[in-house]
């Protein structure tokens, strides 16, 4: 797999992970349910899909609301490799509909013009 | 006689309403009215002629089709009969079928005879039809099922809806609420003075807007209450001043000598007050000047404060209070005169505002007019919802305030979006008059030398003081002398954004915000602690503002340049800055 430094991360919403399949991806959503082992985890894109998330470690602690998965896309999952957490009250100013749109935006320009060769 | 219903035009003009009658129409008149045309119509029952009929407006495409031509046979299916000033009738007719085309009559049916109520009806002779005066002033709207509702007035007569009152008709009683009732005003100009007040009055059909004069102010003023039905008969209607209010109807009317208030106690029917609330979150999308309602809780209400006017001079009194709803917006909601006054905001009640006017002051904000009503913890379904919602959680989620209220003040933010590249492109400031323009940059450079002046300290004047070197300092604008200043700053700055940069001139409060300190602390600064003076500048760098700029060609001895200048400045609002950026993407992509 391809180390994070060399590609990229695209930021992405439910629809559009299944075009970044073994790359590397952001998936930012809320927490909707943590699997009872607490290596997996269901999280709502900001389109309002369900994505699963699977963990390489179980999880320690308890988490909840926004949430900004690290990892690389594997078809309609996602293999974490690290989570960044935000507390409750940026969770509840955060525009996610803005957030949605820019995504859309971003995957509607191709080839992706944000890449720096 | 063909089947028409003899002596029906008698019976009608006596009261009756017999169903169904047949009657042929000899001939037709156009009416001009205004926009629509209205066909007068000389109707026979074969016995007696009566030119005291109309056509409703809805029924005018069958004229034009030729269905309905003189000499035809009519069923009258539907029809109201109204009595106009000096007790005469006009006939509406409402709906109709044809019995019998013109083409298959043929003519004229019988020897119907003019019908005059005012004679006797065994009238011999036969006078040729003339229009009587009532026919021109007959202009009757589209009369809906007009049959009065059951409720009785004082007087034993029928209630009148609103939606039907016109200019034509003074024998009316209406039964209505009072929504809203405005304070007592007075005026003075050059044909006298007088005093007025005015309300605004709902029924099931309609509203519409009642202004009392002087001796009816006297009258009626304290008797008449907001919320409270009331029998009202006898004003004089006229077309309506749509400046003075916005209530949906063509008329208003005044009230007069003759005019009666009669208070109703079964208020059953009458609706209470009409809103339709804008949820605070769609503010931002409207247009300013939209007059709105809302409905929201008073999170916090400010004290009362004394502005004077600009525009009359006026001293006014003002309270700003911050209304809440569970679209997680707050916005300012601005009270006037004795409501501001009279406001209790301390148990965050439920406010409930019809016609507020909404304004782009400081982002979104809204302002109570004369016309508007407030209602504090009305009992209507969204009032109890939004009270749950507040005192289950609400009261402490976060908010977004569309009345960003900044220090600096940065008033109007929403206007001209340009970018520096596109500024310079366009050229903006080389007219005769100032360009306004709003943008988002980062802090290049800030200039220290020369950034602080010495003002004169008294109040509003900031001119610079000359330096008289026996400790005493001169205004020439003030032509004093004062043993003190006031450090003010004057900054030229470079602001760059992705186009372009540019310098611009900064003033003392915007100065203040970009560098974080008071001109004050910072003349003392520049003085005592040279390292720390040096710091603030090199910290200021690279912070994004949005700016709202006035640029201007300026000439100084001979020499015009265009000058740039800070008229306001805030710190930027990422939610408000990235809405912005995808729509004007999306306009660029042809989307919008």
């Amino acid at each position: 797999m391809v180390s994070a430094a060399d590609e990229p991360r695209m930021r992405v919403n439910g629809a559009t992970l299944a075009q970044h399949n073994g790359r590397p991806v952001v998936l930012m959503g809320q927490v909707e349910k943590i699997d009872p082992s607490g290596s997996m985890l269901m999280v709502k894109a900001s389109d309002g899909q369900s994505v699963q998330v699977k963990l390489q470690e179980p999880l320690q602690e308890n988490l909840e609301g926004l949430i900004e998965i690290h990892g690389f896309g594997q078809g309609r999952q996602v293999m974490c490799q690290s989570y960044v957490s935000f507390p409750m009250d940026y969770a509840s100013t955060f525009d996610m509909d803005a957030y949605d749109q820019a995504i859309r935006l971003l995957h509607s320009v191709t080839p992706n013009p944000w890449k720096f060769d | 006689m063909s089947g028409l219903s003899n002596g029906v035009i008698v019976d009608i003009t006596n009261g009756a309403h017999p169903e169904d009658p047949i009657v042929q129409i000899l001939s037709m008149k156009r009416m001009p009215n205004g926009a629509q045309e209205r066909f007068r119509i000389l109707l026979s029952d074969g016995k007696w002629s009566s030119s005291f009929a109309m056509l409703a407006t809805q029924l005018n495409s069958k004229v034009a089709s030729g269905e309905i031509a003189n000499n035809c046979v009519i069923k009258m299916n539907r029809y109201v009969c109204n009595t106009v000033q000096n007790n005469k009738k006009v006939l509406i007719i409402l709906d109709l079928t044809v019995v019998q085309t013109a083409e298959e009559v043929g003519g004229k049916i019988g020897e119907p005879v003019m019908f005059d109520p005012n004679k006797n009806p065994q009238q011999e002779a036969a006078p040729a039809p003339r229009v009587t005066p009532l026919a021109a002033q007959t202009a009757q709207r589209n009369v809906p099922n007009a049959s009065a509702s059951p409720a009785r007035t004082p007087a034993g007569g029928n209630v009148h809806p609103i939606s039907l009152l016109t200019p034509y008709q003074n024998k009316w009683t209406i039964r209505a609420r009072v929504t809203h009732k405005s304070d007592l005003r007075t005026w003075s100009n050059s044909r006298g003075e007088g005093k007025l007040f005015s309300m605004d009055l709902l029924d099931e059909s309609g509203e519409i807007r009642a202004t009392a004069f002087n001796e009816q102010v006297d009258k009626f003023m304290d008797m008449i209450e907001v919320d409270k039905v009331y029998f009202i008969s006898g004003c004089t209607l006229k077309t309506a001043n749509k400046q003075y209010s916005n209530l949906n109807n063509d008329y208003e009317m005044t009230f007069n000598k003759m005019t009666e208030v009669t208070p109703c106690h079964e208020a059953s029917d009458i609706p209470t007050m009409q809103f339709n609330f804008v949820p605070l979150d769609q503010l931002e999308s409207l247009e300013k000047d939209t007059i709105l309602d809302i409905i929201g809780v008073c999170k916090e209400a400010m004290d009362v404060a004394s502005i004077t006017s600009k525009a009359s001079g006026k001293e006014l009194r003002k309270r700003d209070v911050q209304v809440v709803d569970d679209t997680n917006r707050e916005v300012r909601l601005t009270l006037w005169g004795r409501q501001a006054e009279n406001f209790d905001g301390t148990q965050q009640p439920v406010l409930a505002v019809k016609g507020a006017k909404l304004s782009d002051f400081n982002g979104r904000s809204l302002s109570l007019l004369s016309s508007s009503t407030l209602q504090i913890n009305p009992d209507i379904r969204e009032a109890h919802k939004l009270k749950g919602w507040f005192d289950n959680g609400g009261n402490t989620a976060e908010t977004v305030n569309l009345s960003n209220q900044r220090g600096g003040g940065s008033a109007g933010m929403g206007s001209n979006f340009k970018t520096f590249g596109e500024a310079k492109l366009e050229n903006l400031g080389s007219g005769d008059q100032a360009d306004y323009y709003t943008t988002k940059a980062s802090v290049v450079l800030i200039r220290k030398e020369n950034c602080l002046y010495s003002a004169c300290p008294s109040d509003g004047c900031n001119k610079k003081v000359v330096d008289m070197n026996n400790g005493l300092y001169r205004c020439e604008k003030c032509n004093r002398e004062y043993d003190s200043f006031n450090w003010r700053l004057m900054l030229s700055a470079n602001l760059a954004d992705i186009s372009d940069n540019q310098w611009v001139t900064v003033f003392q409060d915007q100065a203040e915000m970009l560098l974080g300190t008071t001109s004050s602390e910072l003349g003392f600064m520049r003085e005592n602690s040279p390292d720390k003076f040096q710091n603030i500048f090199t910290d200021a760098a690279f912070k994004n503002f949005s700016f709202k700029l006035r640029v201007k060609m300026e000439t100084y001895n001979d020499e015009s340049r265009l000058k740039t200048t800070v008229v306001a400045c805030s710190p930027l609002e990422p939610k408000e800055y990235n809405r912005r950026l995808i729509s004007e993407i999306k306009q660029m992509a042809g989307q919008s």
